[in-house]
């Protein structure tokens, strides 16, 4: 506790170095690209230079503006049926042996099974809209959930669980005071998981059959070789990405004691 | 026969065991006899060790005290009734080898769980928790965490949260067996404090002779495979123990006897 203060200080200092160090790379790589770029001479259709796809940024932000919100909403509303799902069904698995044997094998088997392969069936079903999309993304987001919070609930002791028996507590007094709360720092690991596998699960799912959606986007500028939109397309995923997990980091950072308390 | 209301028996051992015997099934043709035929009992405010090398039944003997296992053959009577009973009149307060605290919650808010789980809240607990706290002595670090806690101060932290159901019976399954050996008498010191405070019956697993005998009334030994009891000893040094009893000739014959005893219940070890 004493010494704490000057090593909270410290430790806030070497993050802000760092994340000046990366931005400074990232800069670094950026004029590398453009100057690359130029100096070679690089058609645009191979590569477009940063400049290049700035411009292609501004002249399509409406367009790309529109179609983020459609795969935004798609990956949030999957994510939180995936997130649910996965809660929900590791509480299950957790709670009941029978269930957690039952329930083992079809589990595996939605992600042994290629997503690309299920996605016409699911469009043949619910057709392109929404629903295959969410159904698709909660597939791909689940699992990580899933097998996080599991093993995050089986992280209890046995001394523990034996420490509540000996006052006659109950199964759900059990869960609501220990089990749960010790497993929150795997639910966010899982989390931060599914919030990645959710964009990807988005882009799979646009690309085999959709009419609007980043992933619809980037395969209609690809087909018509237009790169440089087809770079701005995927700059703007790539920074969906990032903020999906950023929010779950945030979440986990407000919400996690062992993040708070400092225990790695 | 049980008795209707949950509580102290004016008369007769707090916990009576008969016959208690526990067998696990390996396979279908093969099966450990864990703890043989155990009659014994215990009396209110004693403080009894158990001891004996690994796997001679003594925390398969805790547990099936405590109600956490049921036991093959045999009756326990804790204060005249079964162990699931005394576990619901929060009759048990039981300490491990680790001390098992919730990392989240402050060391009072640990000492709080049992409370809050059985339903007994308010500003008289708050104040019982406070005098625990200062009993184990650790009523500067109430608001601290456990990771900022050493292992002896984790460890008063959980008997300190064993007490504060104020139960009849503290089960204690070598509570420090972790610890260094200074410390480790250091504890027993301030155990034998909160003992003489509380007067609370306590049963005692360890694996350590001196220790049993520093600590106890009356020290039983046990033996693996099967487990059983095989010495049932009274210890007479006087009360209360300070350090230096550790010296005294009568002190040292009570070790040296259970250690030859116990050498020669297992040869090869």
């Amino acid at each position: 506790m004493r010494d704490r203060a000057p090593a909270e200080t410290g430790a806030s200092k070497t993050r802000r170095r760092q994340t000046v160090g990366a931005a400074g790379l990232v800069i670094l790589l950026i004029v590398a690209w453009q100057l690359g770029v130029v100096l070679f001479r690089v058609p645009e259709y191979l590569l477009p230079s940063p400049a290049q796809i700035a411009v292609a940024l501004w002249e399509t932000r409406a367009v790309l503006g529109d179609h983020t919100l459609i795969t935004l909403g798609e990956v949030l509303f999957g994510l939180l049926v995936g997130v649910i799902l996965g809660f929900a069904l590791a509480m299950l698995m957790s709670w009941s042996p029978t269930l957690n044997n039952a329930l083992y094998a079809p589990i595996l088997a939605t992600q042994t099974t290629p997503i690309v392969a299920i996605a016409p069936i699911l469009i043949i079903w619910f057709g392109v809209g929404f629903t295959p999309k969410v159904i698709i993304i909660a597939i791909f987001s689940f699992f990580p959930v899933l097998v996080n919070t599991l093993a995050g609930l089986n992280a209890t002791s046995l001394q523990m669980t034996q420490l509540l028996n000996s006052v006659a507590a109950s199964n759900w007094q059990i869960y609501r005071y220990v089990k749960i709360p010790m497993a929150l720092p795997h639910v966010f690991v899982g989390l931060r998981l599914a919030a990645a596998a959710s964009v990807v699960g988005a882009i799979v799912v646009e690309w085999v059959s959709s009419t609007a959606g980043l992933g619809y986007l980037l395969i209609l500028y690809q087909s018509r070789l237009n790169i440089s939109k087809a770079f701005a397309t995927l700059f703007i995923l790539m920074l969906l990405g990032v903020c999906v997990f950023a929010f779950f980091a945030w979440l986990e950072r407000r919400f996690s004691w062992q993040k708070r308390l400092g225990i790695e | 026969m049980m008795t209707d209301c949950p509580g102290k028996q004016d008369e007769g051992p707090l916990v009576s065991l008969s016959s208690v015997a526990k067998t696990y099934r390996v396979d279908k043709s093969a099966a450990v006899v864990a703890l043989q035929e155990v009659t014994l009992d215990i009396d209110d405010k004693a403080f009894v060790s158990f001891i004996g090398p690994s796997g001679c039944g003594k925390s398969t003997l805790l547990s099936i005290i405590a109600g956490l296992l049921e036991p093959t053959r045999g009756e326990i009577l804790i204060a005249g009734h079964a162990p699931a009973r005394a576990r619901e009149a929060h009759e048990l307060g039981v300490v491990f080898q680790q001390p098992v605290l919730l990392p989240w919650r402050t060391i009072r808010a640990n000492c709080r769980l049992l409370l809050e789980i059985v339903g007994i809240t308010g500003p008289e607990t708050e104040s019982r928790i406070e005098r625990l706290l200062d009993l184990v002595n650790l009523g500067d670090f109430a608001d601290l965490y456990p990771n900022q806690l050493s292992g002896g101060m984790r460890q008063r932290a959980a008997i300190a949260r064993a007490l504060c159901l104020d139960p009849l019976l503290l089960l204690m399954d070598e509570p420090f067996a972790a610890l260094d050996e200074f410390t480790r008498h250091q504890m027993n010191m301030e155990l034998l404090k909160v003992w003489a405070q509380s007067r609370k019956t306590i049963v005692f697993v360890t694996h350590n002779i001196s220790e049993a005998v520093f600590l106890s009334d009356r020290v039983i030994a046990m033996s693996p495979r099967p487990g059983r009891i095989v010495e049932d000893l009274p210890i007479t040094l006087p009360r209360p123990r300070e350090s230096d009893v550790r010296y005294t000739r009568d002190f040292t014959d009570c070790v040296v006897h259970l250690q030859k005893l116990l050498e020669r219940e297992i040869p090869n070890a």
